[in-house]
């Protein structure tokens, strides 16, 4: 039980010094959004245009640095996101709803895929250590992560989507033959538009797990106890899988927690590529803007996300290894 | 280890996985199949610009989203042609001035009606005037330093007295205020913040369906032109970046697009030569603005030696792609504004004289050091910081070449690759050294003489300047600038104008470069009747308001 207290101050303390950094950052970059505004539209303004911007966006207001961080703490607590400048006057939390589904499915269900497939890849190819997939591979998909996503994402476009049209070029759905809901049409038309984007995501970010996997299985595979199971007689996926997997998956099931928490930034150079939908593009057109309550909003969404993955880390962690278990239990 | 011949009971894992995921894919492209190549559409597919998902505002005094709103469902009592600088009656449809020219008296058009029914009247022009009174933040033009009142004595009648004659305002009244309904807007509270999600206007379009990806307008069955409104759908899809509306316009699913892409004659149109079209009429001008309020640059004869030493026809052919021609001199658009051309210019060009520059140099005092860097009397060398945007691939070739230019010349240049915000920054703060940025355009040459030389839009180094970011303070230019909004008789703005055009070319207050130009992409497979070369009758790129109305208007079917 103290224990648990002492994790939930933790994470109250950590992020309350998110949100205050969230507050300050953005504040730091030298601009305004009535200027940021300005150079959007191109000098196709009037020179006058600037001061009813600066009135828009509440530029100029005489309120201290203190005020803002007290009145938004407040704002923080009452729930209220405040209203976005770059998609005024659409409220954060609505350009968050409105983004977040997207970009939940797309990372979350990405990053699922290439994390089971990666581990097992990783602890097959450590179980057939010095073997033809060994060595062909870890290297393979090294090589691919190597080049710049955004170079093959492009070429992904340019070659299934373009040349071959295969798959959609943009969008996340077809919208002109497609209503967003539960109906057949809008999910398959979905799914084609996901398929492009979440293949080239996987081919990143794949090696990372097969690799980290495959390093840490060979070391599990020297221990005594792997090869007394071998000397037992126990069947081959066994020892595999509940022997030496099973003690080798921490360091993978960290990095997965931790990425889970960044699901929700979303994937800006994904969403930039294929025009996808998603938080990462809000959250770009939001620091380009000086959008702060946005950016805020953002952020904060983020740091929950990442804090509570942690947590389920630590849980998953007390499950998973019999030795964290028994030193909390003392 | 005996364990590796485990996984010869499942060969290749990793070709499973990427023939499952084949397997996949050509089950969803199967699909995807119908519905593709219908001959004649009833729509066109519109990009404008790329920056995202939209909000579904249409109110046309917000900055975020103009494209759907500012001229296809908001118009405006005048048209201008930017293009050839005619005017044409809209919703007015006559303006007459009063003979001290304080006075602007609008004639409105009657039977217009909006697109919920509701008759259009004077009373909604006095209205949205009125607004904009009321809440400054929607006062883009800055209409009310100039106005002290609006009334309506009937209803066809709207009268706007002035503080002083000032002609120029014609142009924000008539042809940049968009009517608002009273009927409606009187309820909302704070105008400035109404989102208007389901707009009411008295224009050609209104709204049919709203996603974040894709906005659909549909013929206005009330508008008052309603006969001439042959496209009877317009859709706005949403795009995150260049690349991939670049490609949906190559692939013909766009018909009306606005895109800088470098190589378009072999990416655009040898696709279809037949159908895919591009021009690129100027719009205004590229500018090397140098801060004449700071050490070297208040020296005349740095600024001719920097102008001197750019080689814009590389400029124009390298980092434009030949898009963009050399700008004039007199820093006048041409065509646009020829009658503004003062004839002692009108055949003078830029040429890039290494020579001449390296005299003027040396004329202020300059000497070359031993690293072939000039430096001044005191030995201060003459060495500066060129700011340009990240992503701007054009501009950042362009500031490259000038940077060789001027290193040629033996002037040592840092090219400053900076973010939109940062860059927009210096130049209002006037923290930069020499800059890229394009002006201001409107119907005249004015409207860029205005914001680039006013001294009123500039302001002292650490202070923002509205658009005067050179710093240029001249109570000469400040009185023609005068002179001509005083005045609408043409003789007398010509004078103003060649005035301004002395100082452009004698002073150099900013260095002209490239006419910057309007992108536009057009397919002609399901409508015809777009602006090109010898069609001016509007500035054709999608994100021009209201000339989008006009090219919408002017669209007939392909036969």
């Amino acid at each position: 039980m103290r224990h648990l207290l002492r994790r939930a101050a933790f994470y109250a303390v950590a992020l309350w010094v998110a949100v205050t950094l969230n507050f300050v950052i953005p504040r730091l970059s030298p601009g305004n959004p009535a200027q940021a505004m300005l150079a959007r539209l191109h000098g196709k303004a009037s020179p006058q245009a600037i001061h009813a911007l600066e009135i828009l966006f509440g530029v100029n207001t005489h309120a201290s640095l203190w005020e803002q961080y007290v009145q938004y703490l407040g704002n923080l607590l009452h729930g209220d996101l405040g209203v976005s400048v770059t998609y005024l006057p659409t409220p954060v939390s609505q350009v968050i709803t409105r983004d977040l589904f997207w970009t939940l499915t797309l990372v979350g269900v990405t990053l699922v895929i290439s994390f089971v497939i990666g581990t097992l890849l990783g602890a097959l190819v450590a179980w057939r250590h010095g073997s033809a997939l060994d060595s062909i591979l870890p290297p393979m998909f090294t090589f691919l992560s190597a080049i710049p996503y955004f170079w093959v994402a492009l070429i992904f476009l340019y070659v299934f989507g373009f040349t071959l049209g295969w798959f959609p070029i943009y969008g996340g759905y077809d919208a002109d033959t497609t209503t967003p809901g539960m109906n057949l049409d809008f999910i398959v038309s979905a799914l084609q538009h996901a398929v492009l984007p979440a293949f080239t995501i996987i081919i990143g970010s794949i090696a990372g797990w097969i690799l980290g996997m495959r390093n840490t299985m060979i070391t599990t595979l020297a221990e005594d106890y792997v090869l007394m199971a071998e000397a037992k007689g126990l069947p081959e996926r066994r020892i595999m899988l509940t022997y030496a997997a099973r003690n080798a998956i921490l360091p993978n099931i960290t990095s997965f927690a931790l990425s889970l928490g960044f699901v929700v930034s979303g994937a800006l150079l994904t969403e930039i590529v294929f025009s996808y939908p998603g938080i990462g593009y809000a959250l770009l057109q939001a620091v380009e803007n000086h959008d702060y309550s946005l950016i805020e909003g953002i952020f904060l969404l983020i740091v929950i996300a990442v804090l509570a993955a942690n947590f389920l880390a630590d849980l998953a962690y007390v499950v998973l290894d019999p030795r964290v278990r028994h030193e909390r239990g003392r | 280890m005996t364990g590796r011949r485990f996984g010869q009971r499942r060969p290749g894992w990793g070709s499973l996985l990427l023939m499952s995921l084949m397997a996949v894919s050509m089950l969803l492209s199967a699909c995807n199949s119908s519905a593709k190549h219908v001959v004649h559409r009833n729509y066109i597919t519109v990009v404008a610009n790329a920056s995202g998902d939209y909000t579904q505002s249409f109110n046309p005094y917000n900055t975020s989203n103009l494209t759907t709103s500012q001229g296809v469902i908001y118009e405006t009592l005048l048209f201008f042609n930017r293009g050839d600088e005619s005017i044409t009656p809209w919703l007015a449809t006559g303006y007459q001035y009063s003979s001290d020219l304080t006075q602007v008296t609008f004639t409105i058009r009657s039977g217009v009606k909006w697109s919920d029914g509701q008759p259009f009247s004077s009373d909604d022009v006095v209205f949205t005037l009125n607004l904009l009174k009321k809440y400054p933040a929607m006062d883009l033009n800055g209409l009310w330093n100039q106005i002290t009142s609006v009334t309506a004595p009937d209803p066809s009648t709207v009268v706007v007295k002035l503080k002083a004659p000032f002609t120029p305002l014609l142009w924000s009244l008539g042809g940049q205020t968009y009517m608002l309904p009273k009927h409606i807007w009187s309820t909302v509270g704070d105008a400035s913040t109404y989102a208007d999600a389901n707009p009411v206007g008295t224009g050609p379009y209104k709204l049919k369906s709203f996603t974040p990806q894709l906005v659909v307008l549909t013929k206005n069955p009330n508008f008052w032109q309603a006969d001439k409104v042959k496209v009877q759908e317009v859709r706005y899809p949403a795009f995150d970046s260049n690349t991939s509306a670049e490609l949906a316009m190559n692939s013909g699913t766009v018909d009306w697009a606005a895109i800088y892409t470098p190589d378009i004659q072999k990416t655009y149109v040898n696709r279809d030569p037949a159908h895919n079209h591009y021009w690129f009429p100027p719009s205004d001008i590229l500018m090397l603005f140098v801060n004449t309020a700071k050490y070297p640059f208040n020296q005349l004869a740095v600024r001719k030696a920097l102008s001197l030493a750019i080689d814009r026809d590389k400029l124009s052919k390298v980092a434009e792609s030949g898009y963009e021609p050399l700008a004039s001199p007199a820093g006048i658009v041409l065509p646009n504004d020829q009658k503004f051309m003062a004839p002692q210019y009108a055949n003078l060009q830029f040429t890039m004289d290494t020579n001449a520059a390296q005299q003027q140099l040396a004329s202020a005092g300059f000497t070359k050091g031993s690293d072939g860097i000039y430096a001044d009397k005191n030995g201060k060398k003459l060495s500066m910081r060129l700011d340009v945007v990240t992503g701007f691939t054009d501009w950042i070739t362009g500031a490259q070449i000038i940077a060789s230019n001027l290193k040629a010349l033996g002037i040592d240049v840092n090219v400053n690759t900076i973010s939109q915000d940062a860059w927009q920054n210096n130049l209002s703060m006037g923290t930069f050294d020499i800059s890229l940025c394009w002006t201001n355009p409107g119907p005249s040459p004015y409207f860029i003489f205005d914001a680039l030389l006013r001294s009123t839009n500039s302001a002292p180094v650490g202070q923002a300047a509205n658009s005067n970011y050179e710093r240029w303070n001249d109570p000469a230019v400040d009185r023609l600038l005068d002179q001509f909004a005083q005045s609408n008789d043409l003789a007398t703005q010509q004078q103003a104008m060649a005035g301004i055009e002395q100082v452009m070319v004698d002073q150099l207050p900013s260095i002209p470069l490239l006419n910057e130009p309007y992108w536009y992409e057009y397919n002609t497979s399901s409508y015809v009747g777009w602006p090109d070369a010898g069609h001016l009758y509007a500035e054709p790129s999608p994100y021009a308001y209201p000339d989008d109305e006009i090219v919408l208007l002017h669209l007939q079917p392909a036969s």
